[in-house]
C-alpha cells in the first residue's frame, strides 16, 4: 500500500508472545483519515494498536509517527498518540473526573471545551466524582471516548468503540467519526466487527495482510 | 453426626484457604525471622498474657477500662485480614444469598475462633510461665490474673466476631448521591510530580478496601509512640524495651512502604505503559519521593533523641548511622528474592535491636 503523505510507517514490525507470534515482519503505512482495522479473533487487531499506541514494545522492526520513532523518541511520539480500549478500568481506585485529570495532565494539548461537550451529550456529565469501578460498561467506554476525542493527538487508536454503547452513543460516534474523515487532520484507527455506518479511508484486513503470523 | 451448614463450611474453607495463602507467602521470610529474632519471638510468647495479668491487678474501673481497650488492640489483626479471609469478590457473589442472621453469626463466631485460637494458646503457654514459677511478683494474684487474662480473650473473640459479621454485611448505601459536576472541564488539572503522585501512589493506599495506607499509618503512629517511650524512659519499661520496639517498628514501617510502593509500580507497569511519561523515570522517582516522605519522621527521632541525649557515645552514632541508611537502602536495592528480601531487613532490625539497647547502657 502506497500513500503520499503518511502520517504512521511500520517497517518490518515483528512482536512475539511467550507462546505465539503474532507479527512477523509487518510493513504498514497510514495516512490521516479513519482506518478500519478488520481481522478474525486473535489475529492481533488489538496487539497492533497497542504497539502504534507504545503501549507494547515491538520484537523487531521499527514504527515511526511523522518521523519521531515508537522506541527511540518514545516520549514525543506517545504525546501523540492515545490508545483508547480496555473495557475494565486499570486505574481503579480513581473517580472519573480523577481518572480524566489525571490523563489531561499528561496530554497538555486537550479541548477541554470538547470534552465537556462529549461529556454532556453521552450523559456522563454528572460521573465526575464516581469511582471508574462502578461505571457501567457503557459508561467507563464514553468516558474513553469523550476523552479520546478531546485529545489533540496525530494518532487515535480506538479499540472496537461500539462495544456497551447504547443506540444513541453509537449514532453519535459515527457522526463524530463521518465528520473526522472528511476533516483528515489526524489519524484515526479503529477496530470495530460491526459494519461502520461512514466510509472508511482505508480499510486494512490482518487476514489478507503480510507480515501477520498465521 | 453434627451436619455443619454448607455456608459455614464454605466460610471456614475460605479461612483455611486465606491463612494457607498467608502461611505460603510468609515462609521464606518466616525461616529467616525464626532464625533471626527466635528468642525475642519465644520471649514476645512468654509475656504475651502480662499486659491482661497486670490490668486485672489494678483497681476495678481501671482495670476493666484497660482490659477492653487491650482486647480491642488484640483483635486489630482480625481487621487487618478481613480482606483476605472474605475476599471483596466473593462478599459480592455472596451478598445477594439468603443467608439468615443466626447462620452468619455462627459462621463468624467459628470464623473468629479459628483466629483468636493461636492467641489462645499464646495466652495459656503464658499464664502457665508467670503463674507457675517460683517468686512470681507481689502484683500476680493467680485467680484475678486468670480471669483477666480469660475477660480479654472472649472479649478479642466477640470484637473479631463482631468485625466479621460487619464486614459480611452490605455497605451502607450514602444517604444522598453528591450533586455531580457539571461543566468540571473548563480548568486544567494543574500538572506536577505532586499531582501525579497524589493519583497513582497516595490515592491506592486507601481506597478499593485497600488496608495499605491503614497499617502504614498504624506502623508510624506505633514507631512514635515506641520512640517516644524509648527516649522518655519511663521507669516502669526498661529502657532497652523501648529501643527494641522503635527499632523493629520503625524497619517494619519502611518495609511496608516500601513493599506498597514496588506492588504499586508493578500495578502500574501495563497500565501507564501507553501513556506519555518519561519512560523509567517513574519508578526512581517514586522512590526518591518515598525517602522525601520517610525523612521527616527520622529527623524528628534524630531531634527528640538529640534533645533526650542518646546521640552521646558510640551505641548511638551507630543506631542513628543505619536508621539513615537503612531506609534507602531497602528502598533502592532490588528485591532479589521473597528470602532475600527478609534477610535483609532482619538484618536492619538486629543491629539496630542490638545498637538501641546498648544507647544507654
Amino acid at each position: 500500500m502506497e500513500l503520499e503523505n503518511p502520517l504512521v510507517e511500520a517497517d518490518a514490525l515483528a512482536f512475539h508472545f511467550k507462546t505465539r507470534s503474532v507479527f512477523t515482519g509487518l510493513d504498514l503505512r497510514l495516512a490521516a483519515g479513519l482506518t478500519w482495522l478488520r481481522g478474525r479473533n486473535g489475529r492481533g487487531k488489538t496487539t497492533l494498536l497497542k504497539l502504534l499506541g507504545g503501549a507494547l514494545a515491538p520484537s523487531g522492526g521499527s514504527i515511526r509517527l511523522n518521523g519521531l520513532d515508537s522506541r527511540r523518541d518514545a516520549l514525543a511520539y506517545r504525546r501523540h498518540t492515545f490508545y483508547c480500549g480496555g473495557e475494565a478500568p486499570e486505574l481503579d481506585w480513581l473517580t472519573a473526573g480523577e481518572w480524566l485529570d489525571l490523563h489531561l495532565s499528561l496530554y497538555r494539548q486537550a479541548d477541554l471545551p470538547a470534552l465537556q461537550a462529549h461529556l454532556d451529550v453521552f450523559h456522563i456529565a454528572d460521573v465526575a466524582r464516581q469511582p471508574v469501578s462502578g461505571l457501567s460498561l457503557g459508561q467507563y467506554k464514553k468516558l474513553q471516548l469523550s476523552l479520546a476525542l478531546a485529545l489533540r493527538v496525530q494518532l487515535l487508536l480506538i479499540d472496537e468503540p461500539f462495544n456497551g454503547l447504547d443506540v444513541q452513543a453509537v449514532d453519535i460516534l459515527q457522526e463524530e467519526l463521518a465528520r473526522r474523515e472528511t476533516a483528515r487532520a489526524s489519524c484515526i484507527v479503529l477496530t470495530s466487527h460491526l459494519a461502520l455506518r461512514v466510509t472508511p479511508t482505508v480499510t486494512l484486513d490482518l487476514d489478507a495482510q503480510r507480515g501477520v503470523a498465521l | 453426626m453434627v451436619v455443619v451448614h454448607p455456608y459455614i463450611r464454605f466460610r471456614i474453607r475460605l479461612t483455611h484457604h486465606a491463612l494457607a495463602q498467608l502461611l505460603a507467602r510468609l515462609r521464606g521470610s518466616g525461616e529467616i525471622l525464626a532464625l533471626a529474632l527466635g528468642p525475642a519471638l519465644l520471649g514476645l510468647l512468654a509475656v504475651s498474657a502480662l499486659p491482661p495479668m497486670f490490668f486485672a491487678s489494678c483497681p476495678a474501673p481501671l482495670a476493666l477500662g484497660l482490659l477492653i481497650l487491650h482486647a480491642i488492640a488484640m483483635s486489630l489483626p482480625v481487621a487487618l485480614l478481613r480482606s483476605r479471609i472474605l475476599p471483596p469478590a466473593v462478599q459480592a457473589w455472596l451478598m445477594p444469598l439468603p443467608v439468615a442472621p443466626g447462620l452468619l453469626l455462627r459462621a463468624s463466631v467459628l470464623v473468629s475462633g479459628l483466629l483468636v485460637a493461636p492467641l489462645a494458646l499464646a495466652y495459656a503457654g503464658s499464664l502457665a510461665i508467670w503463674l507457675l514459677q517460683h517468686g512470681r511478683p507481689d502484683w500476680l494474684h493467680p485467680l484475678r490474673a486468670t480471669a483477666g487474662t480469660l475477660f480479654s480473650l472472649l472479649l478479642t473473640w466477640a470484637c473479631a466476631c463482631g468485625l466479621l459479621v460487619r464486614g459480611a454485611l452490605p455497605a451502607p448505601s450514602p444517604a444522598r448521591a453528591r450533586a455531580g459536576g457539571s461543566d468540571v472541564y473548563r480548568a486544567r488539572p494543574q500538572p506536577g510530580w505532586g499531582f501525579l503522585w497524589r493519583h497513582l501512589f497516595w490515592l491506592p493506599l486507601w481506597r478499593r478496601g485497600s488496608l495499605a495506607g491503614l497499617r502504614q499509618a498504624a506502623l508510624l503512629g506505633g514507631t512514635v509512640v515506641a520512640s517516644a517511650v524509648w527516649m522518655i524512659g519511663p521507669a516502669m519499661l526498661p529502657r532497652p524495651a523501648g529501643a527494641l520496639m522503635t527499632s523493629v517498628l520503625l524497619v517494619l514501617f519502611v518495609h511496608e512502604a516500601d513493599d506498597a510502593l514496588r506492588a504499586q509500580l508493578a500495578r502500574l507497569q501495563g497500565a501507564m505503559a501507553g501513556l506519555p511519561l518519561p519512560p523509567g523515570t517513574l519508578g526512581w522517582r517514586a522512590r526518591t519521593t518515598l525517602l522525601a516522605g520517610l525523612a521527616p519522621a527520622l529527623l524528628a527521632l534524630s531531634a527528640a533523641g538529640s534533645a533526650a541525649g542518646a546521640w552521646t557515645h558510640t551505641a548511638g552514632y551507630a543506631w542513628l548511622a543505619l536508621a539513615w541508611t537503612m531506609a534507602p537502602l531497602l528502598v533502592c536495592t532490588p528485591p532479589f528474592t521473597a528470602r532475600g528480601r527478609m534477610a535483609l531487613v532482619a538484618f536492619f532490625m538486629l543491629m539496630l535491636c542490638a545498637t538501641g539497647s546498648r544507647v544507654w547502657n
